[in-house]
């Protein structure tokens, strides 16, 4: 047929293709001319003139929707409708638009020549009249690209098996390409380099002085790879490589500064981040952890095991960047769901969905079809339990990860820890376990037990009041918080026979939480005070002439109200013998300054302890049991824990509720909607229809992509870690496979890897193993002299690539250098730069990019990254220069240094093995001998300490 | 295929599709552009690299300042005079709402200011702006402003960036891109901002385009950049400090000669050091004369504040810098992320939100313009949307998109002219409707940028702008 229609001869013939076209009959020929003359001669060469540089499938500029370059095109038309009706132009918005009549568009517009002359009017009303004889065939397209393209592209193709499945195969592909232009490959690393390499790759950390001396030492052959596996094993590879996927989550702990932590941020973010972190961590496979974050919620239920882990892990979903804050909330709500199939398109598929959702994509073969195919499995889930009334900002689900049989456990839980905390209340407790810079915020000491947030005494040691989580401490001071079912008492043991006097003052420190507290002054069981105040109040209290013995207690019991836990309360509780009222110090105690001073319990007699007893038990034996029942009983529940994240059925108070099938939304708009399309993935890629039997569909949709057989999946992630390990990956553009990525340098290699991935159950840490023991990864980073001619940008790895630290690689390390590195894991992220977490645990807020991250090329959140920029510029080198953080690393670094034994090269030694695990060089030694005046002074050393740090050797990993 | 992405003016990105082709311009970048502003495609194709010619159109305007009006200024009340209102004050609307609504406002609500004419144009403007008004000469005013969202961050974000809902690059950071800094020594794009306006940093975001691009925000007067100095080294030590550092760096290098990077990174350190000498006085109003500081209004308990904003503003384009937003964020009486929305108090606020911006204004206009910086400096001011026609409560407007008020001065537009017209209650934009997008199109074409062709390959397609819109409104150009 295609064939006949393209010959161009013939008159039988042209009767037969008007016959095919439904050209009327009743039409007259109106000239001599044939059908065909007339449209080459006058209409293709008018269409092209002035139509067609807007309206083309072939440019892919097609405004207002409307074609003009086919048959197709027209017949198709655009956002008005069909643009020809053959043989009548009164009725054909073609001609109703060159004619600039009333209610259409006027077409060509001014900007485009202006309207067309009364003759070519005429030309092109008679062309329609006479049947619009149009030859002008589409090329079978299927969106952007052509069919058979599409059909024959090479990442749609099933990845092969390799003939040849020897790990061997990793060089010889790679070696084979190089070879063929003639290049030389450089030789492999010194092992000092490849330990650095391996390290920061896989741990994000610089190797110990220690690591790098006994692998050094270490002459077996296997030696390096056993390296790989120790640094595969540590605790700090899930951190490194949990922030790679991250990057691509668009993660971040909240969304805007503004309302940090509140309803309607996404302040339990973190579970999920700790979650890929251990997911990294226990090397789940691959497929598993695709299927655990687009249907944990929905294993969950088939299999009839809960596993909170499968829910917290569908976070990923909840925390996109849909402008929250909208009042039309159908859009948010088509603009949640399209941040959700890009994640899941660019994310786990590298293709470019997204970019169907208004119209076909315009380069590869994904149609809005195929767009709002995907879209129905989202919108037959939700994040959001309802939406709010226009003017508020939506709050986020939060999803209790308790089971109705823990539920029932729970109330039987409860009993018996009412029992214990009963027991246990009738004796003082002293807190034991201390935190520094604690919560998050420099400077706050903070005393609790072992495994429980409260009861706490927490110290302000800093000269400024301290604002934490929701109370505020003011300078030098203290604020204690009682337990939920526990008082919190703070309590004086007196050293001597006295008459004294008490001066308290209490008050509340966080008057927009909790209900305020109640107070006792209790000596022996005697009531000597008591009263309470209200949220936000406070209260003085005066005694005197109180009789005490040695080594009796006088208890502060503070305890929570009856509706709220949730309450701090600042406490200033003094201490004078009442012969001098105006005691000097010998004469008087104070809580505050002996315990903002001192730190430690027990200082000046003072103490704080959980409990109202009269008994003060100085070790733990003695409740050890009870404490150790009631921990288990406390620990042996996530009541409580909720995440963020997706569960079955549409947002409630829509049109969604339930399970729908979406409609495609013409134009991207959700008030002019077309056909519902059944769920399911682009057409193209689909072997078979996916079969939605009940519910979402999202595990349906998570097995095809978490397929062996699917195309995509295994070359998209493969080409990440690929990327990782040498700065580029096989494919320059992991997140986009399509038309316009780029194609794989090394096509073969990618499929050998995809495959070989699979066959390791899709193991993560198996593929480092390969890669890693591979020739090309242990190659020196120097470039051959004739690669910068025939490969510039080192396409065929015949060097490895030198890389900067990553904004996070760099904070930490400036932590190891200054020997401040706190190893921690986990938990809610931190404010304060200077809290000397890991970075990844420094809090990133969405709206805010004005931190070093962001300068030091950070992931953006709103993004889904694929690939860091790499940046040189100003503000970094001032960031080392003067910025706090940087100069009190120099400063803890100097002081280190300056208490090293031994005369200035010795001290130098010690500080170049620990930055850089080498012996100092010559000019490093004269260095140091001309600048360091006082080897035992951290002031001498500063400065070059300060210099050391920002060297592009310790920037830079060979 | 449009090839003007990516890797072109990076200082030094790897894996980016194009780097290939654009391996020598990197090249030439990392000798002289790690500055704060760093080179766009103009610079670029200045070095003789492959250009564009057809981004470039003839530079009307070479610096833009836009005094951002957070919270959406009524146009009601003080550029668009409605007599109608006043006619049919407290009556119903007498034609149907759009159904996109915040929430239900009453009845029609005359203006409690008086309009009058002014200037040779004879422009109608609101008593509350008496100083601005003797400027409507040199005022393009554009009355028949068009947006898509009803919401602060939305709105915000569309005027900023063109998009509602998503992060895409700002203006700014499209113009940094686009044209690169005159002055290394400085951020090309600066935002000055006591308070954060609406959502903030994504309003001067550089998004996907590279990290340099993004707008630094100066929210402390005071002190406006960060890590410019320290208290622990003296700027003598710095120096010997960083000689010290070109020695080891230096022997770093040797064995690795093939690598821009690092010679990149030792620039840096240079460059920074010249900054932390020269940028402080450039944010540094304290050196301008008695008159200067009185045709702003500074040190005025009123207009303090903002005339300080003005005045640096001025001293920053003065010196090359691309492009300053000024956000009115703080008066003397309080400090708002939306201080122009008046759901309420129209009578009390709207006065103060003018009082506190009008000397500072009408002053940065005086001064460009003796200066001779206004004919290539585009000042622009104007929110996020207007504000209804209707009453909320009793002395509020709401939010209003469909028909508000911006203007423009100086650059390349027309002094002293109309444009675009509402319809009699000021609802809807009727006549030569001009849409965000356009703005932005309008904008960039003064700024020698063809809308259309400054585009960047991102996450499957070429992003610009003006995305798939944009008209340049040509009846406003000179």
């Amino acid at each position: 047929m295609r064939r006949l229609l393209i010959s161009p001869h013939g008159s039988v013939l042209r009767l037969f293709i008007a016959l095919l076209m439904s050209v009327p009959f009743q039409q007259p020929l109106f000239s001599a001319e044939t059908d065909e003359e007339f449209f080459e001669t006058k209409i293709r060469p008018l269409l092209i003139d002035r139509c067609i540089k807007c309206h083309a499938d072939e440019t892919g500029k097609t405004h207002g929707g409307l074609a003009l370059d086919t048959r197709a095109g027209w017949e198709r038309g655009g956002e008005s409708g069909t643009a020809v009706v053959p043989g009548n132009a009164a009725d054909s918005l073609l001609i109703v638009a060159v004619q600039y009549g009333e209610g259409g568009p006027q077409m060509p517009p001014e900007e485009a020549g202006g309207k067309l002359s009364a003759a070519e009017i005429g030309l092109l009303s008679e062309w329609v009249n006479r049947g619009a004889f149009d030859p002008r065939l589409a090329k079978s397209r299927i969106a952007g690209m052509d069919e058979a393209e599409a059909k024959t592209w090479w990442a749609f193709q099933p990845v092969p098996e390799p003939a040849d499945q020897s790990d061997l195969q990793l060089d010889l592909l790679i070696d084979q390409q190089i070879a063929a232009v003639g290049l030389s490959k450089a030789p492999v690393a010194d092992r000092r380099t490849l330990l650095r390499r391996a390290s920061f790759d896989l741990t994000g950390l610089p190797p110990t002085p220690e690591e790098m001396s006994s692998f050094l030492n270490d002459t077996q052959p296997d030696a390096f790879a056993r390296a790989v596996d120790r640094l595969l094993a540590s605790p700090q590879y899930g951190e490194r490589w949990g922030r790679h996927w991250l990057d691509l989550a668009r993660y971040t702990d909240s969304w805007d500064a503004r309302g940090y932590g509140g309803a309607g941020d996404i302040a339990e973010a973190w579970r999920y981040r700790d979650w890929v972190v251990s997911a990294m961590n226990r090397d789940i496979p691959y497929d598993q952890f695709i299927r655990e974050q687009l249907a944990g919620d929905v294993i969950n239920s088939l299999e009839g095991s809960f596993d909170p882990a499968r829910v917290t892990a569908t976070g990923v979903y909840a925390i996109g960047d849909w402008g929250n804050g909208d009042a039309d909330k159908q859009k948010i709500h088509t603009d949640i769901v399209d941040d959700q199939i890009d994640f899941t398109s660019r994310g786990f598929l590298g293709i470019t969905l997204a970019c169907a959702r208004c119209h076909d994509h315009k380069f590869d073969p994904l149609t809005t079809r195929d767009y709002h195919a995907m879209a129905g499995f989202f919108y037959s889930s939700r994040i959001l339990e309802n939406f709010t009334p226009p003017g508020a900002g939506e709050e986020p689900m939060r999803i209790d990860l308790t089971t109705p049989e823990e539920r029932q456990q729970q109330v039987t839980r409860q009993q018996r820890l009412a029992e214990i905390d009963t027991i246990l209340n009738a004796m003082l407790r002293p807190l034991i376990n201390e935190e520094s810079n604690a919560l998050g915020t420099a400077g706050l000491f903070r005393l609790t037990k072992p495994g429980s947030d409260t009861p706490s005494l927490n110290i302000n040691e800093t000269d400024a009041d301290l604002q934490v989580l929701t109370f505020n401490v003011p300078r030098r001071g203290i604020a204690v918080h009682p337990g939920p079912t526990s008082p919190v008492s703070a309590v004086w043991v007196s050293p001597s026979a006295a008459t004294v006097n008490v001066r308290i003052q209490l008050s509340d420190s966080d008057p927009n939480c909790g209900d305020g507290i109640a107070w006792e002054l209790r000596l022996r069981e005697e009531l000597i005070g008591s009263g309470s105040i209200a949220n936000g109040g406070t209260e003085a209290f005066t005694g005197n002439g109180i009789e005490i013995k040695q080594g009796e207690l006088l208890r502060l019991i503070i305890r929570p109200q009856a509706g709220h836990a949730c309450d701090t309360t600042v406490v200033d509780f003094q201490i004078m013998t009442s012969k001098s009222p105006e005691a000097e110090r010998g004469h008087m105690w104070s809580l505050r300054e002996s315990l903002s001073e001192g730190k430690r319990q027990g200082t000046d007699g003072w103490w704080v302890c959980e409990g109202d007893g009269q008994e003060l038990i100085g070790n733990e034996s003695a409740t050890q049991a009870l404490e150790a029942e009631r921990a288990a009983l406390v620990s042996g529940t996530a009541v409580g824990v909720k995440v963020l994240g997706l569960a079955e059925g549409g947002i409630r108070n829509t049109s969604y509720n339930g399970f729908h099938d979406a409609r495609i939304h013409k134009r991207g708009r959700y008030d002019q909607l077309g056909d519902a399309v059944p769920r399911g993935v682009p057409a193209l890629l689909a072997k078979a229809p996916l079969n939605v039997s009940s519910g979402s569909g999202r595990l349906e949709l998570a097995n095809w992509i978490a397929s062996p057989e699917n195309p995509l999946t295994a070359r998209v992630m493969v080409n990440r870690i690929w990327q990782q390990h040498f700065g580029h990956g096989l494919v320059r553009t992991p997140n986009n496979f399509g038309k316009l990525g780029q194609s794989p340098s090394h096509p073969e290699l990618l499929d050998w890897l995809a495959w070989k991935f699979v066959q390791n159950s899709w193991s993560i840490k198996q593929l480092h193993r390969l890669i890693m023991n591979s020739a090309a990864y242990q190659r020196s980073s120097e470039g051959v002299v004739e690669g910068a001619v025939k490969d510039p940008t080192n396409l065929l790895l015949a060097h490895q690539n030198r890389r900067r630290l990553s904004a996070e690689e760099l904070r930490d390390s400036l932590l190891v250098a200054a020997g401040t590195l706190d190893l921690t894991m986990g938990g809610p992220a931190v404010r304060e730069i200077s809290v000397p977490r890991r970075t990844l645990y420094i809090a990133t807020i969405r709206s805010d990019r004005s931190g070093f991250r962001a300068m030091f090329d950070g992931a953006n959140s709103q993004a889904i990254v694929d690939l860091r920029t790499d940046s040189v510029v100003a503000p970094q080198a001032l960031w080392l220069m003067n910025n706090d953080f940087a100069l009190a690393q120099v400063n803890a670094l100097a002081v280190l240094v300056a208490n090293q034994p031994g005369d200035v090269s010795q001290q130098l030694s010690w500080l170049i093995d620990r930055l850089f695990q080498r012996q100092p060089t010559p000019l490093e030694v004269s260095l140091a001998e001309r600048v360091i005046t006082d080897p035992g002074t951290a002031a001498s050393w500063e400065p070059l300490c300060h210099v050391f740090l920002c060297t592009n050797e310790y920037i830079y990993v060979d | 295929m449009s090839t003007k992405h990516s890797g072109a003016v990076q200082t030094s990105t790897t894996g980016r599709p194009s780097e290939a082709r654009f391996a020598n311009r990197r090249e030439a970048l990392q000798k002289f552009a790690s500055g704060f502003g760093m080179l766009g495609l103009a610079g670029l194709c200045a070095q003789g690299a492959d250009s564009e010619p057809e981004v470039s159109l003839p530079v009307r305007a070479k610096h833009i300042i836009f005094l951002f009006m957070s919270g959406g200024p009524s146009h009601l009340d003080l550029f668009d005079p409605k007599p109608s209102l006043h006619r049919l004050n407290g009556q119903p609307l007498p034609f149907e709402k759009p159904k996109l609504e915040r929430t239900k406002t009453g009845n029609l609500f005359a203006s409690p200011y008086r309009f009058s004419n002014h200037g040779q144009c004879g422009m109608e403007v609101s008593e509350l702006f008496p100083q601005v008004s003797k400027h409507v000469d040199d005022i393009c005013l554009i009355r028949s402003m068009v947006a898509d969202n009803i919401n602060h961050n939305g709105a915000c974000l569309q005027m900023n960036t063109g998009e509602q809902a998503f992060s895409r690059p700002s203006m700014g950071s499209w113009l940094l891109y686009g044209l690169g800094s005159e002055n290394k020594n400085l951020p090309g794009y600066v935002v000055i901002s006591p308070a954060q306006p609406a959502q903030g940093a994504p309003l001067w975001s550089s998004s996907f385009l590279p990290a340099e691009y993004q707008g630094t925000l100066v929210s402390d007067l005071q002190k406006p950049i960060a890590n410019l100095a320290n208290s622990r080294f003296s700027p003598d030590m710095q120096r010997q400090q960083l000689e010290w550092l070109k020695e080891l760096n230096s022997q770093h290098a040797i064995p690795r000669a093939d690598d821009g990077r690092l010679n990149a990174r030792i620039e840096s350190f240079e460059l920074a050091f010249r900054m932390q000498q020269r940028a402080p006085e450039s944010f540094d109003i304290a050196g301008e004369t008695e008159s200067t500081r009185k045709l702003y209004g500074v040190d005025q308990p009123v207009t303090d504040h903002f005339g300080r904003q003005c005045l640096m503003a001025r001293r920053l384009v003065e010196r090359g810098v691309r492009m300053v937003q000024v956000y009115h964020t703080q008066t003397s009486r309080r400090s708002s992320c939306q201080l122009w929305d008046q759901h309420s108090d129209l009578r009390t606020e709207l006065p103060n939100n003018c009082a506190s911006t009008d000397q500072p204004i009408a002053g940065l206009l005086a001064d460009l313009k003796l200066r001779g910086l206004l004919d290539e400096t585009l000042v622009i001011w104007g929110g996020e949307f207007g504000r209804t026609p209707t009453a909320e409560g009793a002395t509020g407007r709401e939010h209003h998109p469909f028909g508000f008020s911006m203007w423009m001065a100086g650059g390349g537009v027309k002094g002293g002219i109309v444009h675009g017209a509402t319809d009699e209650f000021g609802w809807h934009s009727v006549e030569n409707k001009v849409h965000v997008h356009d703005l932005h199109a309008t904008i960039l074409h003064l700024m020698g940028i063809n809308h259309e062709k400054l585009t960047y390959a991102y996450a499957g397609r070429e992003y610009r702008l003006t995305d798939v819109h944009g008209n340049v409104v040509k009846e406003i150009l000179v």
